[in-house]
């Protein structure tokens, strides 16, 4: 057991006998005597063993100086009793991890309350005409759907309809609405303006207010430029969690991150669109009771939406926008009359 | 007794005496240690949503390397956190994110709303996976280049040199030709690329001196490739059109479908694990042939493991990790350190006052663009 030195210029071990001083450590080595201060050592915490002192010199880094011999061990601790003492070392691990934290609940608020403003700014200036081109082809759509169905007549009182409710948007652009036949009691908008209503949604509803509220949600959407938002979101979100995460294959932490993060600004997209339904029944003096009678017997039918917590839903509770829809709505009339709701639930009968 | 504060002095070289067998050792004391940094860190990186990764890295191998002693001196790794957090955020705005919104924009545009399948677009698409290879490639060498410049012993820093894009475009030319030889020419790849890294290596002012050559891997490497052939032939007869299988597992099943059912899975698990065997003895040959023809001044380097040693390492390490969930990981570092200490010699002379720091700088910031990138 000695103490050595190696002066950073080569692999060479000195063997030294160093003294300890009350303001550092002297040595001599075959080619003359060296003497460092405390103040300038830095302690290497992770040399092996660990009760051998490894130090370096500030200004000269390559340089190791080892300390094998016990009480100079215990003699260097009375004199710098920080070089001994690691703890300050492991609180630094700490400070970082503190520090990256913050950070992260900075950088992750802040895409929480600066990305969907910034985004729904965005892409309310991205020109109409690029969202267009995105808009997919209704051939693509049967594919995987059902074929559009093409009666003349009901095809005519749905346009009618949905230009009713645009009347009183002040959207300057065309809708496009078609129904596929499909027995899902849903309905959805594309990019650029095409909203598609599966046959299962026409037929379930109770009236043409159900219909119309559902309408001109989807409406609400197309006007509030949603799909190109969600576009621009998620891939700010990717980008981040890319930044968080690294590059690797998808770690659970990464798939959370994201999800709950676009599954937030989902919803609240959601409740947008309901707020943007109920401001054009209104203004068309529509009975809202047809959207809230349509959330309420979406609540009833139950399904996984119903069941998952807030939290996880890509829409609002159905109970809730049900009030929404009639505490909101103050209008009496129905949409259409009971002759033309009657045509129009026909428009996937093929005519014979 | 004057105390100085500007520098370390200077100190000449003397002659030291000439070692011909040199001692590795990997220290396994302290696994308490070990494990509870580990688990530290685990914590850190769930509350920091992974970003103390690059810290936790660093604080790992800081207290593996000095495990390992060469002569009774131990290594140092002296990287940090910082430098490679900070070579992630230049990598990420410089490449990751232009590449990321430029092969999305190429995706989302193979199949056009008009004019249906766009040639262009998924040539592009395919060009853009290309281009990930490549800057895989490149980040691996950037990588080593990293963790062997900042490994230190003695105070004598290691060195890698060379481009890291020669060393991607090599690759990609490597590949190539393993693609249109259907897998062949692997072992040629392999020495070749090795060649690349370690003829730009140094320790201090010295090279290091590989003659790699492909012999000897060619059988165990074909051995490989033929593997499930073989399983194929051994257990399967094909007689007239007629196909049989030659074992049978004694199911308690009378319905012959489910017996063959079985039968097949039992094959494909043979073949599989009589595959990974094969190519765990092709590994382990060509690291053992690898080892023999690299020279490092006088030095000369031999490593010689059986594949059943190399093989209860692996399975111990596979077991001893999945089964604790990844709490006793440290524990598997520790027997890899441990195996390659007992089975990596290192025979003649060092020449240790010959052995001098080199020359140039290898400060992170010497590094230059992606200097300090570590993907590991």
């Amino acid at each position: 057991m000695s103490s050595h030195f190696f002066d950073g210029s080569s692999a060479k071990r000195y063997e030294i006998t160093p003294e300890v001083w009350q303001e550092g450590i002297s040595f001599s080595t075959e080619r003359g005597d060296l003497a460092w201060r405390y103040e300038d050592l830095i302690r290497l915490w992770d040399y092996r063993p660990s009760d051998h002192l490894a130090f370096t010199h500030r200004k000269h880094q390559d340089s190791r100086l080892i300390i094998e011999e016990p009480e100079l061990v215990k003699a260097i601790g009375q004199h710098a009793p920080d070089l001994l003492n690691r703890k300050k070392e492991g609180l630094r691990a700490a400070r970082v991890a503190g520090v990256l934290a913050v950070g992260v609940i900075t950088v992750v608020a802040a895409i929480y309350f600066l990305v969907p403003p910034i985004t729904d700014t965005l892409a309310r200036i991205v020109p109409w005409s690029f969202e267009v081109e995105e808009r997919p082809e209704l051939a693509a759509l049967e594919k995987f759907l059902g074929k559009r169905c093409t009666a003349g007549r009901p095809n005519e009182i749905l346009k009618s309809l949905t230009d009713q409710l645009l009347s009183v948007s002040d959207f300057p652009h065309p809708i496009l609405i078609d129904v596929l036949d499909n027995k899902m009691s849903n309905a959805f908008a594309l990019p650029g303006g095409r909203i598609v209503v599966m046959r299962g949604l026409i037929r379930n509803a109770r009236s043409p207010n159900e219909l119309s509220a559902v309408l001109a949600h989807e409406i609400g959407h197309v006007v509030n430029r949603d799909l190109t938002e969600r576009w621009m979101r998620n891939s700010a979100i990717g980008a981040i969690a890319t930044l968080l995460f690294g590059t690797g294959p998808t770690s659970l932490g990464d798939t959370l991150f994201q999800n709950s993060l676009s599954l937030s600004f989902s919803r609240s997209d959601e409740e947008a669109a309901d707020r943007y339904s109920v401001h054009l029944l209104n203004q068309l003096d529509l009975d809202p009771s047809g959207g809230a009678a349509f959330f309420e017997r979406l609540s009833r039918s139950g399904g996984l939406g119903e069941t998952l917590p807030d939290y996880l839903n890509t829409h609002p509770e159905s109970e809730g926008r049900a009030d929404y829809f009639r505490e909101r709505g103050t209008g009496t009339k129905q949409a259409l009359s009971p002759a033309d709701w009657l045509i129009l639930k026909q428009i996937c009968v093929k005519s014979s | 007794m004057t105390f100085e504060s500007s520098g370390a002095g200077s100190i000449g070289i003397a002659g030291e005496k000439d070692i011909l067998a040199h001692k590795l050792e990997f220290d396994r004391n302290g696994v308490g240690g070990l494990l509870m940094l580990h688990i530290v860190n685990i914590v850190f990186m769930v509350l920091t949503f992974f970003v103390y990764r690059f810290w936790a890295l660093t604080r790992v191998r800081r207290a593996l390397w000095p495990r390992m002693r060469f002569d009774g001196s131990p290594l140092e790794y002296t990287g940090t956190g910082l430098e490679i957090f900070i070579g992630f955020l230049k990598v990420f705005l410089l490449i990751l994110l232009p590449y990321g919104i430029f092969s999305n924009w190429v995706n989302s545009r193979i199949i056009d709303p008009e004019i249906g399948f766009s040639f262009l677009f998924a040539l592009l698409s395919y060009l853009s996976v290309l281009g990930i290879a490549f800057l895989y490639s490149a980040a691996r060498y950037l990588a080593y280049r990293y963790r062997v410049n900042r490994t230190h012993w003695r105070g004598i820093r290691g060195s890698v040199d060379g481009a890291a894009y020669m060393y991607a475009l090599k690759s990609f030319g490597c590949y190539f030709l393993v693609f249109i030889t259907f897998g062949i020419m692997k072992p040629w790849m392999d020495v070749k690329l090795l060649q690349y890294k370690l003829d730009h290596t140094k320790f201090g002012g010295q090279q290091f001196w590989f003659a790699g050559t492909t012999e000897g891997l060619w059988r165990p490497y074909l051995l490989f490739l033929l593997m499930p052939l073989i399983v194929l032939f051994a257990f399967v007869d094909i007689d007239g059109g007629i196909i049989s299988i030659r074992f049978s597992f004694q199911f308690d099943s009378s319905d012959s479908a489910a017996a063959i059912h079985w039968q097949s899975v039992g094959i494909v698990v043979i073949g599989a694990i009589c595959s990974a065997l094969a190519y765990l003895n092709y590994q382990i040959q060509f690291w053992k042939k690898a080892a023999s023809r690299l020279t490092f001044g006088a030095a000369h380097f031999s490593f010689q493991p059986t594949i059943r040693q190399v093989f209860g390492l692996y399975i111990g390490n596979w077991l001893i990790t999945y089964l604790s969930l990844w709490i006793l990981l440290p524990i598997a570092w520790l027997r890899k350190g441990h195996f390659l200490a007992q089975h990596l010699t290192i025979t003649g002379n060092l020449n240790l006052d010959a052995l001098v720091q080199a020359e140039f700088d290898t400060d992170s910031k010497g590094e230059g663009f992606l200097g300090d990138f570590d993907i590991a």
